[in-house]
């Protein structure tokens, strides 16, 4: 048995498409204090955006990429301003249940608007560049990479550094830290929470929006489930990552993507239980640091 | 065989309303009485079918040429009653509960849930995945003795009637006893039952243990009606189904569980009904309708009445975690 | 010829629906009344077959009469997994029901009642219990899924004696239900196919394969018939790989049948996350390496319209036959693309063989009974009988008194004792990104 290097860049890919939709599921999950179920219809709803985009009208696929982003960031606006604004006292669990809704409803207008035929993005064929071939003792480090493939990892890469400029560096982000910290000091302290937590939705839905134009990318091709069959596995990485810390996101993405692509070579179990290995590494986690690898930091 | 026309019709909805129901006692004895936020509902419930169905099939004919009566199914030629068949699902579903409950029970809340989901997740792929022992993709048949009957149906409501009145009793004495108050009591706050020398972590065991058997029960009366079980039954979406019961119904009531059960009936089989208004409708927009339909009423009820119909109102909208 | 409406069958239909609706209440409100205490007998049988149709007997064929309805239900995967197929299923029926109901079979209209299976038992038995029980239906056609299927079968149509059309239903143990003779369907066992695939691949002297297979009733099903033949042959399956429907990503299944020993790739999955599949294939080389098999999953639209040709050139598999050159099947296309501006899948054409023998059947019964057709669709479908295509046809032959074997859109349809229709397959290669059919299969059997 050889570890074999391709694994972990497909690894280092899942774990980007997976990046964006974490960091907007944490954010929401420490400054909202709820666990929002609808996260992967979000994804969903970008990669068809995306579609509409790309498709449909014909442009060019980052102008459709940047539709899903401002679309999907707006409907967290409206989301939040119709549903959420009479729900700031209720319980999470209050809250874990509406966002469940939310998901049957928005998946249910997706299948309205779309159809339950699956969707063909249509992107250019492209053999993947051998860069390397050989292997060294146990390790093979023969890797083929597509353009697709670095477009991702960079686009995800680039929003995330985005979101981590915007909440070091505006006045609206260092208050989404302190609300994150502790609400009712927060509160105090004279921050508008009422439009932190929209602004929080914006951008929570703005990222998985773009999440979910990598992801239909990736796959090519789209159908209504496509969000929620991902959306455990961001659920994942958010919790081992440590709730509400978006840094913390970061790094639970990319070990759930490694740790999923890599479980393949443990002989006699099949590529279908990658799913579930997501899963024990997080409960594993939890079990030895129940805060996640932040430690309840940001 | 024997009913047709609307009545048979009644029988078949009221012994899925039934097993509804007796999904949501068990999910109100984890999350009404005890605060466990369980989303493996599909799980267990699926764990109790496969048992039923193994039980089933295992062996052969026996039963009936031995001239026992029809309440049996065989074991390895050895026949065994219907009762044991969902007991035996009960015990599975508990052995499993254990298993689970170890690293998942000492998790907060919502960590609860998503692992939860996590493992049921893990435990539909087994299904799938696992075909020398549940059959795979393909399914699994189950040698059900009841379709041998002139009153096939109707012997399986009354059956699904008996094992929920039975669940409902041993529900509701748990719930007057003291051991359903120490659980309302971790339920209300952990810290505090723990402080009172309560053994929290056992407490949350049995409650989780039991709810998942009475899941398991529901399960094997499944696999009775469907005779024939696939792991596309077991989906996440059936999780959801039974949530909707109990936070309609109200979370913490039993009779409430039942209520919400009726109300999920209504919710999922009533838009069946809704091409017979509106002729020109599409079976495939119809079905977006039903799902549109089945989310908007559950943001509502959350929306203007989160304790349901017969809640603990307390529960709901006061932070415990 | 009975057309006393509108002669725009399709649209006609649609308006008519309504008033049918009225008609099929009053009907099972009459079965009501009969069956509850009645048909408790073991002689039961047909009991409430009769009761249902009553307004349809009084009506039947010679008399000429105002038009019966018969009441036929299709459970449908309108959500779901398998949601796809739903319209697939809508679209062959309906195309069969506007020539039935356009000539009238037993001097009567096939009114098709739908319910969604959601693609699960537990809402597919709860569908079908409503169309059984609830609208009366004698004759129930669909779901999708074979495991869906059997749910029905045991707990609804057989026990109350209900014939039973499966239409997508491929999976090779249904054959072996004892269904007393109710159960039957329009699409050929994948037994059949296992076969030929494992033929092709073998005739194309690849001796050792891998295989992705969607780990559901269908994959497993024609998997386990093709590595059953491919053995016997003498060649040799390396792997055998589970791919789940709905994935992200299937990198690691194709890391998997990345295999040295293997020497082809055969992939028995749907269009959906074919495509999928065959991006990420194209990218790590794949083809390069290995000659590549399908399915006749895989021969669709979608997949000639969206993947580059460069991925799927030289791929090779087998489909049902007659379809393509068979003049029955290109009347059927042509329909169908007239109708809804698009190629038919062989799906479709299952639906249509479905419900045309179901029109022929009830025409040659001269009743519509549950009973009377299963018997019925038998006959008009052996192969000693005159060879029909088209209700027209078929209704003449019958009325002069001949026997007639119906020439499907899917196939010859002839159906053997337990009901499944022989399959006789062709094999295809893909040629400049489209499946041109290389002619029929000699599985040697």
């Amino acid at each position: 048995m050889a570890l074999e290097l391709q694994l972990v860049v497909n690894g280092i890919v899942f774990g980007s498409i997976i990046l964006l939709a974490s960091i907007g599921l944490s954010l929401l999950y420490g400054i909202g204090d709820f666990a929002n179920f609808a996260h992967g219809e979000f994804l969903t709803l970008g990669a068809f955006i995306t579609f509409a985009g790309y498709v449909t009208f014909g442009l060019p696929i980052y102008v459709a990429g940047l539709m899903a982003f401002l679309f999907v960031g707006a409907l967290g606006v409206l989301i939040d301003r119709i549903l959420m604004t009479r729900h700031r006292d209720s319980t999470p669990i209050i809250l874990l249940i509406l966002t469940i809704g939310l998901a049957l409803f928005l998946r249910a207008v997706i299948r309205l608007q779309w159809g339950d035929n699956q969707r063909t993005l249509g992107m250019p064929l492209e053999r993947g560049t051998e860069l390397l071939q050989g292997s060294v003792g146990w390790i093979d480090y023969g890797i083929r990479i597509t353009s697709t493939d670095i477009a991702i990892v960079f686009l995800a890469l680039v929003l995330a550094t985005g979101t981590h400029l915007f909440l070091t560096r505006t006045r609206m982000g260092i208050a989404m830290r302190a609300m994150s910290d502790n609400k009712s000091l927060a509160k105090v302290a004279g921050i508008d929470t009422d439009t932190v937590m929209t602004v929080t939705w914006a951008l929570s839905g703005a990222l998985a929006g773009t999440g979910g134009m990598l992801l239909a990318m990736q796959t090519g091709v789209l159908f209504p489930r496509m969000g929620f069959n991902i959306v455990l596995v961001v659920f994942a990485a958010v919790i081992l990552g440590g709730i509400g810390s978006p840094y913390g996101a970061m790094i639970g993405a990319y070990i759930i993507g490694i740790a999923q692509e890599v479980s393949v070579m443990i002989p006699g179990i099949s590529a279908e239980y990658r799913y579930a290995f997501a899963f024990l590494i997080m409960i594993a986690v939890l079990l030895y640091k129940p805060q996640g690898l932040a430690g309840g930091r940001w | 065989m024997a009913l047709s026309g609307p009545a048979a019709f009644l029988v078949s909805m009221l012994t899925l309303g039934g097993i509804y129901a007796i999904l949501a006692i068990g999910l109100n004895i984890q999350w009404g009485q005890t605060g466990l936020f369980n989303i493996s509902v599909a799980a267990f419930w699926g764990i109790g079918a496969y048992t039923a169905a193994l039980v089933s099939k295992v062996g052969g004919e026996t039963a009936f040429s031995w001239g026992l009566p029809f309440l049996w199914v065989d074991v390895v030629g050895f026949p065994i009653p219907i009762p044991v068949a969902v007991i035996l699902a009960a015990i599975v579903s508990g052995v499993v509960a254990v298993l689970i409950g170890i690293p998942t029970l000492r998790l907060r809340t919502d960590y609860l849930a998503i692992a939860s989901l996590g493992l049921a997740e893990t435990i539909r792929l087994i299904f799938l995945n696992e075909g020398w022992l549940t059959g795979g993709g393909t399914g699994s048949t189950v040698s059900n003795p009841l379709v041998d009957l002139q009153y096939t149906n109707l012997t399986l409501l009354v059956i699904t009637l008996v094992v929920l009145g039975i669940v409902y009793w041993l529900a509701e004495t748990g719930v007057q006893s003291p051991w359903g108050r120490a659980l309302e009591a971790i339920r209300d706050d952990e810290e505090v039952a723990q402080a009172l020398g309560k053994n929290t972590f056992s407490l949350k065991m049995q409650a989780f243990v039991i709810g998942s058997m009475i899941m398991g029960v529901a399960g094997a009366l499944t696999a009775l009606r469907l005779n024939y079980i696939t792991p596309f039954e077991f989906i996440p979406e059936f999780t959801f189904y039974v949530w909707i019961a109990v936070i309609v119904g109200g979370s913490g009531s039993n009779r409430g569980a039942i209520i919400g059960a009726g109300f999920l009936m209504v919710l999922l089989e009533g838009p069946r009904f809704l091409s017979d208004f509106l002729p020109g409708l599409s079976g495939s927009v119809a079905a977006d309708l039903r799902f549109l339909l089945i989310g908007l009423v559950l943001m509502l009820v959350v929306t203007y009445r989160p304790q349901g119909f017969l809640g603990d109102k307390q529960l709901m909208t006061e932070d415990n975690t | 010829m009975m057309t006393d409406n509108d002669p725009n069958a399709d649209d006609s239909s649609m308006n008519r629906r309504p008033i049918l609706k009225t008609v099929a209440a009053g009907g099972a409100t009459a079965v009501l009344a009969g069956c509850i205490g009645g048909g408790d007998g073991g002689d039961g049988g047909n009991g409430d077959g009769n009761d249902g149709s009553s307004d349809g007997d009084d009506g039947s064929s010679d008399s000429g009469g105002g038009g019966a309805t018969y009441d036929v239900g299709l459970v449908n995967p309108y959500s779901g997994d398998l949601a796809p197929f739903a319209d697939r299923n809508d679209r062959g029926s309906d195309l069969a029901l506007s020539e039935i109901n356009n000539e009238s079979v037993a001097g009567g209209k096939i009114n098709k009642i739908t319910a969604d299976s959601e693609t699960t038992s537990n809402a597919g038995v709860s569908a079908s219990q409503k169309l059984v029980n609830q609208e009366g239906v004698d004759v129930l056609t669909g779901p999708c899924s074979s495991g869906v299927a059997v749910s029905i079968a045991e707990s609804v149509t057989i026990p109350n004696e209900i014939t039973h059309i499966m239409i997508n239903s491929t999976a090779p143990g249904i054959t072996d239900l004892e269904d007393n003779g109710y159960v039957l369907r329009s699409c050929p066992s994948d037994a059949f196919q296992g076969q030929a695939l494992a033929q092709v691949v073998s005739d194309n002297d690849i001796s050792s394969v891998s295989l992705i297979v969607v780990n559901n009733d269908y994959g497993q099903g024609l998997a386990d018939a093709f590595q059953k033949r491919y053995k016997e042959l003498g060649n040799t399956v390396e792997t055998t790989i589970p791919a789940e429907q709905g994935r992200s990503s299937y990198s690691a299944q194709l890391n998997e049948a990345d295999n040295p020993n293997s020497e082809g790739i055969v992939f028995i999955v749907y269009p959906q996350s074919f495509q999928t599949m065959i991006r990420e294939a194209y990218q790590m080389g794949i083809q390069e390496n290995y000659e590549i098999f399908g399915a006749e999953s895989m021969v669709s639209d979608e997949v000639e319209q969206n993947v580059d040709p460069v991925a799927i050139n030289g791929m090779k598999g087998t489909n049902p036959s007659p379809p393509i050159e068979s003049e029955v099947y290109q009347t059927f296309a042509e329909e169908f693309q007239n109708e809804y501006d698009r190629q038919p899948t062989v799906w479709a054409a299952y639906a249509y063989d479905a419900y045309m023998m179901l029109g022929l059947a009830i025409h040659s019964a001269g009743e519509y009974s549950s009973d009377a057709v299963a018997n019925a669709i038998y006959e008009i479908s052996r192969p000693e009988g005159t060879e029909v295509s088209s209700i027209a046809e078929g209704k003449s032959e019958l009325d002069a008194g001949n026997a007639i074997n119906y020439q499907g859109a899917s196939g010859n349809v002839n159906l053997d004792e337990n009901g499944d229709p022989s399959g006789s397959y062709q094999h295809w290669e893909v040629i400049d990104g489209t499946f041109e059919m290389q002619g029929f299969v000699d599985t040697g059997q």
